[in-house]
Formats: structure tokens, sequence, C-alpha cells
């Protein structure tokens, strides 16, 4: 019988004694789903910058591991909010920072368009786990066009959707991560799931015709 | 179709979305494993946590944030900075220094002394010609008491008298110890105005005598003397000259606020006098003793009384001088029992008379300069006419300069001030008076020329082994034969100086 692997928090804290191959076990845990999501927050306007947050994010933890102690927030939790730090950095550099107070009273109180219900019909079973010919190539189209409509989202409805969805963080865990309350991330992803069904939904609408 | 369904779908794309797969370069992620094991290394002993537990450790880390530091940071700027003007009071609010807080000491004698002091208008123009016209000429009036250890004689105020008399006796109920030290304590005390006044006066001479002098005195630093024997021996003659001005000082002459403290005590009798020559033997004064400076006007008219009187005077007898100052203006008995005459005395001195001198007493500062040299000329001239100036240029060296040849001023050089004390020690006893006309400077004589506060003051000339001082304040001159060597010596000095 296979003993459970550690969580975060322990190999965290056996990297803080000294133990290097904890760290390298929660790199490994953790790398491919912190790299997608520093790129996906980035966009492809500066996906070059990508293995840059990557990189810092995860010396900030080295740096950090005497300091690091789990407050009530997963390991995960942390690293995810570290990035998002960066990235924020990084916009700000670029300029390209939005203000999410402004976009969120942007859109407060206005019900996003949502598509055609019917146009939802002709979208295969997303249950389906290895699909195969057609079916993968809708899929794939489908996520090429879902990263276009995620880079059209504000900063903070992005990493709203992105940790939810993406990296499976609860609503809790996202508010944490985004350093908001409950409500304002619950907010966010809200906006952000309409103005994705929206884009989608679009998108979708030569396919029906 | 419900949101949840179409979440489904988009979570969906998002996994098959081109990046789903994406990665850190290998080089990437090796670069990190490394750093994070260098880090491991080099300081992952301590658990986490444990420097939290350490007391020690959580106070240098909770000084270590900014806000923090820098408010400790600047409390510790605060203390040092407080640390550095611990116990150091600003200059106004320094106390006394000793002989003042002395003088303080009898409030009584000074409201006595001087009723009316207090009453002078503080920037009143000195008036020497107000003050002239109360007094008849020495030729034509009973000489004026005559300093005990000058040639100079001044004509004494009435109300000066009078307060001579008052405070001799009070001095006569004194103990005998006290007259030791206070030899002149006979004359009133100054008024309270000039404690305050001497108090900063011995201060500011202080600093310049520190070398702490402003940089736009055009004298040179002062610096103390590293006197030889010699010249200690000289600086011992002109010593009551100076004791007496600071006896002055101290026993609230009224020099400062009145008048000549020693023509008081003489007018006031004979214990005065014992007093003042026991003064003149006294040990050396100290030099802050002729730092306390007269009011100004009062002593420019000093300057000048001493130079109307000083040449019939000297011819007189002291017996003479005492029974005429008796006499005189005042027709005060010459003994401190002349109690009597103080109503009569006081009676008498008019309204009139009392405004002239308050507003001589009260005048300004602009004639101080003088007054030290008259002062020290006055009292020292006898024996010694060398040492008065030389007192009055070691108190206050800034204030003094020579001419030279080509007629410009230049600041006295610490090198002359000591040859002066040279020649001072070697020609006192040798001194004679002359009246003639200044001789024909010959050629070879070493001649100095002192400016005081712009006017020469005296002309020192050393011609072979005779040295010759014209004192140009009183007309006086004097002259004295020194042996040849040291004539020779100071000829040569003197010519060093001058190159």
């Amino acid at each position: 019988m296979a003993t459970p692997d550690p969580s975060d928090d322990a190999l965290m804290k056996a990297y803080a004694a000294g133990d290097a191959a904890a760290f390298e076990q929660l790199y490994r845990r953790h790398q491919a789903a912190l790299y997608r999501f520093v790129r996906r927050l980035l966009g492809t306007a500066l996906a070059a910058q990508t293995d840059e947050v990557f990189q810092d994010t995860w010396l900030r933890v080295v740096h950090a591991r005497q300091r690091w102690e789990p407050q009530g927030a997963t390991f995960r939790t942390w690293l995810f909010t570290l990035a998002h730090h960066r990235v924020i950095d990084v916009l700000r550099r670029s300029g390209r920072e939005i203000s999410s107070d402004a976009i969120e009273a942007a859109g407060e109180g206005d019900e996003p368009w949502q598509p055609d219900a019917a146009a939802w019909q002709h979208w295969p079973a997303p249950a389906g786990a290895a699909p195969q010919g057609d079916e993968l190539a809708f899929w794939r189209r489908a996520g090429e066009k879902l990263l276009d409509c995620l880079e059209q989202l504000p900063l903070p409805q992005r990493s709203a959707f992105l940790l939810h969805h993406d990296d499976g963080l609860t609503l809790d865990e996202v508010a944490r991560a985004l350093e908001v309350g409950f409500e304002t991330a619950k907010t966010r992803l809200r906006y952000a799931m309409s103005k994705l069904r929206t884009c989608m939904g679009a998108y979708l609408e030569p396919v029906h015709r | 179709m419900s949101d949840t369904e179409r979440d489904a779908w988009l979570r969906e794309a998002l996994r098959h979305a081109p990046d789903a797969n994406a990665a850190p370069p290998s080089d990437l992620s090796e670069s990190i494993l490394a750093q994070a094991r260098v880090a491991a290394r080099g300081g992952g002993a301590a658990a986490p946590g444990a420097r939290h537990r350490n007391p020690v450790l959580a106070v240098w880390d909770w000084l270590a944030r900014p806000p923090v530091a820098a408010g400790f940071a600047s409390v510790m700027v605060a203390t040092l900075v407080g640390l550095m003007w611990w116990d150091q009071p600003i200059d106004e609010t320094r106390p006394p220094r000793p002989e003042v807080a002395r003088q303080d000491a009898r409030p009584a004698d000074v409201d006595r002394a001087s009723p009316y002091v207090e009453r002078v208008p503080p920037a009143a123009p000195a008036n020497n010609t107000d003050v002239g016209e109360e007094r008849p000429p020495a030729a034509t009036v009973p000489a004026a008491p005559r300093v005990p250890g000058g040639g100079a004689t001044a004509p004494v105020p009435q109300v000066e008298q009078e307060r001579s008399k008052d405070t001799m006796s009070r001095d006569d109920r004194a103990p005998a110890s006290a007259k030791l030290q206070m030899p002149q304590a006979a004359t009133p005390p100054p008024p309270p105005y000039r404690a305050t006044t001497e108090a900063k006066e011995p201060q500011r001479k202080r600093e310049a005598a520190d070398g702490s002098a402003r940089t736009d005195r055009a004298a040179p630093k002062p610096s103390p003397f590293a006197r030889s024997d010699d010249e200690r021996a000289a600086v011992a003659a002109a010593t009551p000259a100076k004791k007496m001005d600071s006896d002055a000082n101290e026993g609230k002459a009224s020099e400062r606020a009145t008048g000549s403290a020693a023509a008081d005590a003489l007018a006031a009798g004979d214990a005065p006098l014992a007093k003042s020559k026991s003064a003149a033997a006294a040990p050396t004064a100290p030099a802050e003793a002729l730092r306390a400076e007269p009011p100004a006007a009062f002593a420019g008219r000093r300057a000048n009384e001493v130079a109307q009187t000083a040449p019939t005077a000297n011819a007189e007898s002291e017996t003479a001088r005492r029974s005429r100052a008796a006499g005189a203006v005042t027709q005060a008995p010459p003994t401190p029992s002349a109690a009597p005459a103080v109503p009569v005395l006081r009676d008498s001195a008019s309204a009139e008379l009392r405004e002239k001198q308050a507003s001589a007493f009260g005048s300004s500062r602009t004639a101080q300069p003088q007054s030290d040299l008259a002062s020290a000329q006055r009292q020292g001239a006898v024996a010694a006419p060398l040492a008065p100036i030389v007192a009055a240029i070691a108190s206050d060296p800034s204030r003094w300069s020579r001419s030279t040849a080509a007629g410009s001023v230049v600041a006295l050089e610490p090198g002359w001030r000591d040859w002066l004390a040279q020649l001072e020690a070697a020609a006192r006893g040798r001194w004679q008076q002359v009246v003639d006309a200044a001789g024909r400077e010959r050629d070879g004589a070493s001649t100095l020329r002192l400016v005081d506060g712009g006017r020469t003051a005296a002309v020192v000339r050393l011609d072979g082994t005779n040295v010759r001082v014209d004192t140009i304040d009183r007309g006086e001159r004097w002259q004295a034969t020194l042996p040849p060597a040291v004539a020779e010596r100071l000829r040569a000095a003197a010519e060093d100086l001058g190159r």
C-alpha cells in the first residue's frame, strides 16, 4: 500500500527545514498549472514574459520559505497569489492594466447579452474523455476561440475565471488568491462567465447556421 | 440550457486549448530547482517558525520592517540631537560670571548707590562737553583727587563723592579680610544693567582669546601668550592697574557707573587709599579683571579729563592733591566719618547736574575702546606707562593695530605684543617723565605706533638704549634708559618684527 503524497504544506515545511527534494516535489506538482495560469493571464501580447514571471514566482517561494506559514490558505492559493501579483506588476510596466473597479462599475447592474440557447445545442457533449476526429478538432477550435475571448476579459475577471475553472480553486480560495472579498470574487466570476458565454455564443453562431 | 451546462462546455474548451499542455522550459525548471537547492543548503537548517520562536530574532524581524525601522531611526536621531544639546543653555540664559554674581549679591547697595542710573536712557550719546562744563579747569580750580597708583587725576562729580562717602561708611563696617580682597570696595556697586553687560563682555573677549573671533576682524587670531619669565614680569607690572580696575569692578566701583573709583576712594579718605596701595602691591590679577569695561561715554570723558589734568597734577604732592580734593568741588572732609556732608551734598546736587550725568553714564558704547586704554593708563602711568597699554592690548588684542612706516595700518601681531611686554619689563622702574616735545627720530630707531580703534594711541620708540613712550591720549611722554644688552636685543627683535 503506497503512502499518500504529502500535502503542499508539509512539503513546504520540509523545504523550509532544508529538504530540497520537498521543493522539487512541490515544483512538479504545480509547475504546469502555474505556467499555464501565468501564460493565459498575460495573454499573447505578453507571452514572452511568461518565463520571467514564472521563474520569479518560484524564486519568491524559495526566498519566503522561512516566513511562510499556512495561515488559513493553502500553498496552492498562496502560489497563485504570488503569480498574480507578478503578472500585475508586468502589466503595469507595460501599461496594459485596466482598473478593475472601472470595469466592474461599468458592468454593474447590466445583464450581459446571452446568446441564443439553441446555438449551444450543436456543441458536442463535454463529457467525452478522449474526443476523437471531428469532435477533437471542434474542441481545439473552441479552445482557441476561448483563449481569444479570455484575452478580452479584464484582468480581475480573467483571474477569477482561470483560478476557478482551470486551476480548480473554490470561490473562497479565489477570493483569497485575489485578496478580495468572497462576493467580489463571485461577482467577477459571474461577469467573466457571462462575457465568455457571449463571446463563445457568437463563435457558435456560424456553426449553427 | 442552463449556465451550468454552458460552463461545462467552456471548461471543456479550455481543456482543449492550444496551451493546455504548456510547460516551462526544462532549462528554466533546472534553474529554478538549482536555486532552490542552493537556498536549502544555505539557510534551510532552521525550521519554519524557529525565528519567531526566538524572541530576540522575533524582535529583530520586527525591527527590520521598514515602518518600524524608520520610526526607530527617527527616535534615535531625536535622542542624539537631544544629547548633543543636553545641558547647553543658550548664551542669553547663561548665569552671570562669579564676579557679576558677587555684585548681584548686594542689590541693596546697588539700589542705594545708584538710584538714578536705572532711569538713564540706554542709548544716550556721550556728551563730554556737558560734563566738562560742570567742572572748572584744572588750572583754575583745586585739583581733583588723584588716583593712588597713577599720575592722572580727575575731578569728581558731587554725586560720585557723595556715593563714595556713602559706600565708605559701609566699607568701614565690612570685615578686614573683605577690605583686603576688595581695596576699592568703598566705591558704590555698578548699576544692575552693567551686570548683564559684564556677563556678556568677558564671554565675548574669551571667545576672541580662544581664536573664535569673527573672521571679519582685521586683527590676527589672538593666541595665548607663551610668556617667558621676563614677559610674565612685564605683565605683573601691569597687574596693579589691572587689579585696581578689577577691584573697581568687583567692588561695584563707580568708575563704570558714575566715574573714577580711585578718585572717589581718595575723596573719601585715607582708608581707601591704603587699600588701593595694597591693591597695587597685590599679586597678579586675572586677565578677566581688565575685561570689564566702564560705560563708554564716561570713560571717554574720563580720558579727556585725564589729558587735561595730568600735566599739572603730576607735579603735586599726594598730600596736597588729597587736601585739595577734600576742599574742592564737593568740600567734603577727607575722612570716612564725614557723613554729615552727605545730606548737604545731596541737597546741593541739582537735578540738572544729575540729568547730565545720567545721560553721560547711559551713553552708547562707541567710545568703549578708548575707555579701556584710558582707564588702564590712568592707573598705571606713574610707574609704568607701558603697563596699561600692554594690559589693554592683552585684554582685547583684536582691537589694536599698528601703523607702519608707509602709513598703512595693520593688525598688531602677537610678536609685537610680546615685544611690548618685554620692553615694559626691561624698563620697569626706569621711567622718567619728560616735558619736552617729541624728539627727532634718528636713523636706526625702532618705532611702534599703536593704533587703538583707528586712532593712534601711543608711540613707542626705541632709540639706542633709550626708550620713549608718547601717550597720545594724555599727552604724556616718558623715557627710560635700558641696559645696552637689553636694548640691543629689543632693537633686533623690533627689526625682525618690522620686516
